[in-house]
């Protein structure tokens, strides 16, 4: 099928706006266009991984664009941290996660579902064990030094 | 044919969403491809009165992950070779956002459904 390929590209995901290097779009038989769902799980492997790795705290907006990525169910994440749904429903409605150390935990969790099962088996400094975000922030680079995905840029809230 | 079954057998490379301006629906659309084809019941079909003989239309709903509020009404094109599902394309979107009908129901969503020619039938 025909492609056509749009560069510099401003994608809307996790409350955000990114810039994405290269978006690849189907050209329909038409003559319109769309993209895959191949393509939109490349560029949800890139936000994530940057969502992942950033030092702010996980919003509401990005836990639930990283359950979309994963296919993971908020009712897991509960069950995961050993959470009441209540508490999700609190998250909602404030749209943060109310402790840090919640937001390090998932980021770490989301980012081993993206990429742990290439990257899980890695060796890795063992100074990061003692600093969870210097390890976020290493698993970040690893994934795009390993070209599991790209390096884009986050533009806008 | 079941017709939802033969899109969720498609390869990701023949899913896909129509490709618009930037809205917030437009990107929820591609965030949540996945869950609708996989959670998604059939609501009716309809040949394309545009493409006849070479594309079907599909309405279809799943529920919010919530359990709670409206789920996901959607359609697709689905382009067909004989009766050989070939791509399916997302081509709209609503869940009660950006003044978009709304649905927390099956029931509700397939009369939507059949007020836009949504029938069940299959080619």
């Amino acid at each position: 099928m025909k492609t056509v390929t749009l560069t510099d590209y401003r994608y809307q995901a996790a409350g955000r706006v990114w810039n994405i290097p290269r978006v690849r779009l189907l050209v329909l038989p038409d003559g319109s266009q769309a993209v895959s769902e191949a393509e939109i799980q490349r560029i949800q492997l890139a936000i994530g991984n940057e969502i992942c790795g950033s030092d702010g705290p996980l919003t509401i907006e990005e836990l639930e664009f990283l359950c979309d990525a994963t296919d993971t169910s908020l009712a897991e994440v509960a069950r995961l941290l050993d959470l009441h749904k209540s508490t999700l429903s609190k998250w909602r409605a404030t749209g943060q996660i109310s402790k840090a150390i919640y937001s390090v935990h998932l980021k770490k969790l989301f980012w081993f579902k993206l990429f742990g099962e290439h990257l899980g088996g890695d060796p890795v400094p063992v100074q990061l064990l003692a600093d969870e975000q210097g390890f976020l922030r290493y698993a970040h680079e690893r994934a795009i030094h390993e070209k599991l995905a790209d390096s884009i840029e986050l533009l806008a809230a | 044919m079941d017709w939802l079954e033969e899109v969720r057998r498609l390869p990701a490379e023949r899913r896909a969403v129509q490709h618009e301006p930037e809205t917030p629906r437009y990107a929820k659309a591609r965030q949540k491809l996945r869950f609708i084809v996989r959670e998604a019941r059939l609501l009716g079909t309809q040949e394309d009165p545009e493409r006849p003989a070479a594309a079907w239309l599909l309405a279809v709903w799943a529920p919010s992950e919530r359990g709670i509020g409206h789920g996901y009404y959607a359609c697709f094109r689905v382009y067909v070779d004989q009766a050989r599902v070939l791509l399916a394309v997302l081509y709209c979107l609503y869940d009660g956002t950006e003044s978009s009908p709304g649905f927390k129901s099956f029931e509700a969503a397939k009369a939507f459904a059949e007020t836009q020619g949504f029938r069940e039938v299959s080619p």
